[in-house]
């Protein structure tokens, strides 16, 4: 039997009381304490206490929130909250409990594979790790020689050990990494950091009055800002929400605006154009902080709430009262940007908008308002990558304005890999990230892919872009391994890490001892870079900090202040050209861009068509949880939300099947008749419509938007726009 | 003493985290098995729908309806504390008796497993916990904080009296253990 | 130490590499990079005999002031290995990586 079987069961049995047979195990266990407590008031043998409590930080998500690990005879059989962890407010959620579901899944990646029959026929064979080690080796070093090696791109996200992914792809001589941020928050960044230096996060438990709009907290949760959102009654906090579709922020808004989608930065411009012509703002703070005010007050002249209204589909009287309620509110005010974010090819804009006006309200750095990131220093690992002579630039350069040299652009990467313009890149190493659940235009992908000479995927499950690898490689979950100290940077700034819970199950291995025996392939010197332990990389990170080392060891977190630091980045030049909040921007207009954003009115959806519109949901993160036994549970398959009467003039049932198709797809799904989006968009989850047979709870269930989502971008940063999609509707 | 709980329906959100830590906790498999249930209760239209969760398990009853049904007096109601309790050695399985517990249960808090064993199992309250010193799991996973658990004397004195929610009906005749703050249906 | 691996010239890439910003003339930022890490940070390091350094420590406009003087600030005889084209390398890289550059920040 399969150690995974016996681990299970072992499992289940000191999660029981005694010994009794397997299958009454649930409630004999019952039976065993109920006696125990009827006897003597008291509970008999404590087999439930660990012998091993270990620190570590939950991956089930990226918000990284502080673990406990409960162990007992080596097998982990509890996760709880870490109280010291700050930043995740002692809380787990239902994804952090369901950790050891992802540890204990018959469906986790177990050995070595490598492809048997065509790429996505699922036809695999079982090898060692010497010899998938060797063809990713040997693959490697015959495409640098072909292709240079700039031929191979290193597709990753973020994560503990991405560090040492990244470094593989630089010693190995690949400028083509590209990371996650263009399907997330690059024009968040950008937008934010053209105007204050950087992307701060918002003092979400200090604010007063807090609007927020593409950020879905309550389901997309980012920690600590779900939990200090609610303040429940009595709080003074005043949340307003806008979202074309009611999510469970929603329901706990104090007010919601069903806003036109892709209509935010009308309804921004119409607060700033109160603000600035009421003079609510805070001159002072403008006058020392800021540059381009003068500017900006002719630029808002049109942008009347009356014009928004229009735009928006939000009363003209409520955006002047939230307008001066916001302000009246200020600095103890933010517009909450959100995170993984990219909706419109206006986005960066729309971002810029958004400073704007928390500019304009005085709420830099200080309590409840938009705080610039802490980040505590680590040792810094210094490794020197050899240098190759023949490599070109990035496949990308001079695809989109600012273009990050680590992150590079998603879209516009595939479509130069499609066109083989500059360069052919043939080869695809792939760490953590599921390009055909995460970009847009599915069959784009999968044509990347088919064009591809090589392609290694490191998972811990059969994600769909596994499915579609020539060797697959099984990483440890991170319950079974060490991983280094991550500086978590935000308002609450903590050094993370996790220990080793438990040893990896079957022949699954920690990411830096996959990287370590193909840079040991590759060459002796790209090796030299990787030659230590992860705990001599650990002590390295640490050596300057004894005192984060103590408290990581032991409180699982290190921390230098458990209450934001505020007023740190008063008196210092800001990270901007000016060195102030730059309203205006120059580099902006040097660029060609506009330097104050200006409006330009979404395509409105065609007749007979509807704008598609993603979300999250609490329980699943990006295209990883949905196949977790437990959180399957929650929501076993996606749906079409369309509305009431929408549905009614379609003459569409709930709960009956129907096609959805776009542009660039089509896909099959049950409807959801319901009263919670605007007529004019549908919505459906994501993560669903798998092409992996190895996902065996998903697979065959629900639709994959991905596959339905064209392929469009924010020129500025990159970022793909994922509402910008129009769909009909049929019955299938 | 009797034992219950607290549910503030401001603060859920309908994560699901209780009822996810409740099936670790207690080892309950993927599946229809739930000993915490969270509903969604949804009213009115667009551009004016009202949604309200509400998480639920057995209210371990002053006079529980379950244990009434049932027809060889498997389920019990302890002294000390009121929670009401299943003796398995003693429960026929649903097969066997229908579940007749489960139908009298107007909170279906009782649940059966599909397969041979299918006795009765549902929430105790986390007595193990309880024996220990410890909240019950859901009450401690709660991100939200929206849930409580304790002696009803305790709860009331903290939360108040009532025991209004959206979506739950207060069974007068079952006098459930249970104080809500239930979230208002004004907006 | 690993150093010029392949001198097989690719003219047709080579001609590709165009990089936006410039601070020098002919300055190449990724071999900048390298140049960086191997000679400029076996003493800028933290415990090291010079200040920790990264990019970010200043701005573009300081970065070029400082390689405008064309002798290291501290320790004159350091840049002597380095040739003139190594030393735009190396300024290129961190003009393009400074405080108030236009490398967007990043997610991890």
């Amino acid at each position: 039997m399969s150690r995974l079987l016996d681990n299970k069961l072992s499992r289940r049995r000191f999660l029981g009381l005694s010994s009794c047979a397997l299958a009454t195990v649930v409630v004999g266990s019952q039976v065993k304490v109920l006696r125990a407590l009827a006897k003597s008031g008291e509970v008999g043998d404590l087999t439930r206490l660990p012998d091993k409590s270990v620190f570590t930080s939950c991956e089930m998500c990226v918000n990284k929130c502080g673990v406990i690990a409960r162990v007992r005879n080596g097998v982990i059989y509890k996760l709880d909250p870490n109280p010291d962890y700050i930043k995740s407010r002692d809380m787990l959620c239902a994804r952090g409990n369901a950790g050891i579901k992802a540890m204990y899944d018959p469906d986790r990646l177990k050995y070595p594979l490598i492809r048997e029959g065509k790429r996505g026929e699922g036809k695999w064979r079982r090898a060692s790790w010497e010899e998938a080690l060797d063809l990713v080796a040997k693959n490697l070093t015959e495409l640098g020689e072909k292709y240079t090696r700039a031929g191979t791109m290193f597709l990753s996200t973020e994560g503990f050990q991405e560090h040492f992914f990244l470094m593989l792809a630089e010693c190995y001589g690949s400028p083509n990494t590209v990371r996650h941020p263009t399907l997330c928050l690059a024009s968040n960044i950008q937008g934010f950091g053209a105007t204050f230096g950087t992307n701060p996060t918002p003092d979400v438990l200090n604010a007063d009055y807090i609007i927020m709009s593409g950020a879905n907290r309550a389901e997309a949760f980012i920690t600590p800002d779900t939990i200090d959102l609610l303040k429940g009654d009595g709080g003074r906090r005043k949340l307003v929400y806008l979202d074309p579709r009611f999510t469970k922020t929603s329901a706990k808004a104090d007010e919601w605006y069903p806003i036109k989608a892709g209509t935010d930065m009308a309804f921004i411009l119409a607060l700033i154009h109160v603000i600035v012509t009421e003079s609510l703002y805070d001159r002072g703070f403008i006058e020392t902080m800021t540059v381009g005010f003068d500017q900006l007050a002719v630029h808002i002249e049109p942008y009347t709430p009356e014009w928004a209204a229009a735009e928006c589909d939000i009363p003209a009287a409520d955006i002047r009262r939230i307008a001066r309620e916001f302000a009246a509110a200020a600095p103890k005010a933010v517009y909450y940007q959100g995170r993984r974010s990219s909706f419109f090819s206006n986005d960066t804009q729309m971002r810029r908008a958004m400073a704007i006006l928390n500019a304009i309200a005085g709420n830099w750095d200080v309590p409840g308002g938009m705080i610039p990131n802490g980040k505590i220093k680590l040792a810094e690992h210094v490794y020197i990558a050899p240098w190759y002579d023949d490599i070109p630039d990035r496949l990308d350069q001079g695809s989109v304005t600012y273009l990050s040299a680590k992150d590079g652009a998603w879209l516009h990467f595939r479509d130069r890999v499609l066109a083989a313009e500059p360069y052919p890149v043939k080869g695809m190493m792939i760490y953590k990230q599921n390009p055909l659940q995460a970009a847009p235009n599915r069959a784009k992908t999968l044509q990347m892919m088919e064009q591809m000479e090589f392609i290694c995927t490191i998972d811990i499950t059969m994600s769909d872009t596994a499915w579609y690898s020539d060797v697959v490689l099984p990483e440890a979950t991170y319950l079974e391994r060490m991983d280094p100290v991550e500086s978590l940077p935000g308002i609450l700034p903590v050094l993370s890490l996790r220990y080793q819970c438990a040893e990896p199950l079957f022949e699954s291995k920690p990411n830096l001892w996959i990287m370590q025996q193909i840079a040991k392939r590759l060459d002796e010197e790209v090796f030299e870079s990787f030659d230590y332990t992860i705990e001599e990389f650990v002590d390295h990170q640490l050596s300057n900090n004894p005192a984060a080392k103590q408290m990581l060891e032991e409180k699982g977190v290190y921390y230098e202040s458990p209450t934001p630091v505020y007023r740190s980045s008063y008196g210092k030049p800001l990270r901007t050209k000016s060195g102030k909040i730059e309203i205006y921007s120059e580099k902006y207009a040097e660029n060609g861009l506009d330097p104050l954003p200006v409006y330009t009115a979404p395509e409105a959806p065609p007749a007979g068509r509807y704008r598609l519109l993603v979300g999250r949901h609490a329980y699943f993160t990006h295209g990883t949880t949905q196949n977790n036994p437990w959180l399957h549970d929650l929501m076993p398959e996606n749906t079409l939300w369309l509305n009431t009467q929408e549905a009614k003039k379609l003459g569409l049932k709930h709960g009956r099947m129907v096609q959805v198709k776009s542009p660039v797809g089509v896909q099959t799904l049950k409807l959801e008749v319901t009263e919670k989006i605007r007529p004019d968009c549908v919505y459906m989850a994501h993560g669903f419509g798998v092409l992996s047979r190895g996902l065996t709870n998903i697979y065959g269930k629900g639709a994959c938007d991905a596959a339905l989502i064209e392929d469009k971008a924010c020129p500025i940063s990159g970022n793909a726009a994922m509402h910008e999609t129009f769909v009909e509707i049929s019955p299938a | 003493m009797q034992r219950g709980f607290y549910f503030d329906q401001t603060r859920c959100t309908g994560c699901f985290t209780c009822g996810v830590a409740c099936k670790d906790w207690h080892d309950i498999p993927a599946g229809p098995v739930k000993w915490r249930v969270i509903t969604a209760i949804e009213k009115g239209t667009f551009p004016r729908p009202f949604v309200a969760y509400l998480a639920e398990s057995c209210y371990h009853c002053g006079h529980p309806a379950c244990a009434e049904a049932c027809p060889v007096g498997a389920i019990s109601k302890r002294g000390e504390d009121g929670i009401v309790v299943v003796d398995p050695q003693l429960c026929l399985g649903r097969s066997v008796c229908g579940g007749q517990c489960r139908d009298a249960c107007p909170y279906g808090a009782p649940q059966f497993a599909a397969g041979e064993d299918d006795r009765m199992q549902k929430c105790d309250l986390c007595l193990e916990r309880l024996g220990r010193g410890k909240q019950p799991i859901c009450v401690e996973s709660c991100p939200l904080r929206a849930l409580d658990a304790g002696p009803m004397a305790q709860l009331r004195e903290k939360y108040g009296h009532s025991q209004e929610a959206c979506g739950f009906v207060f069974a007068e005749e079952l006098q459930p253990s249970v104080v809500c703050k239930g979230k208002k249906e004004s907006k | 130490m690993p150093n010029v691996r392949k001198l097989v010239a690719c003219f047709a890439l080579l001609a590709l590499s165009v990089t936006t910003a410039l601070a020098v003339e002919g300055g190449n930022p990724k071999k900048g990079k390298f140049l960086y890490k191997k000679n400029c940070k076996s003493c800028h390091v933290e415990g090291g005999e010079g200040k920790n350094l990264s990019p970010l420590n200043k701005t573009q406009s300081q970065w070029n002031r400082l390689f405008d003087k064309g002798t290291h600030p501290k320790k004159g005889e350091v840049w002597k290995g380095l040739s003139e084209q190594d030393l735009k390398d190396i300024n290129q890289y961190l003009y393009n990586h400074a405080a108030d550059s236009d490398q967007p920040e990043t997610c991890g």
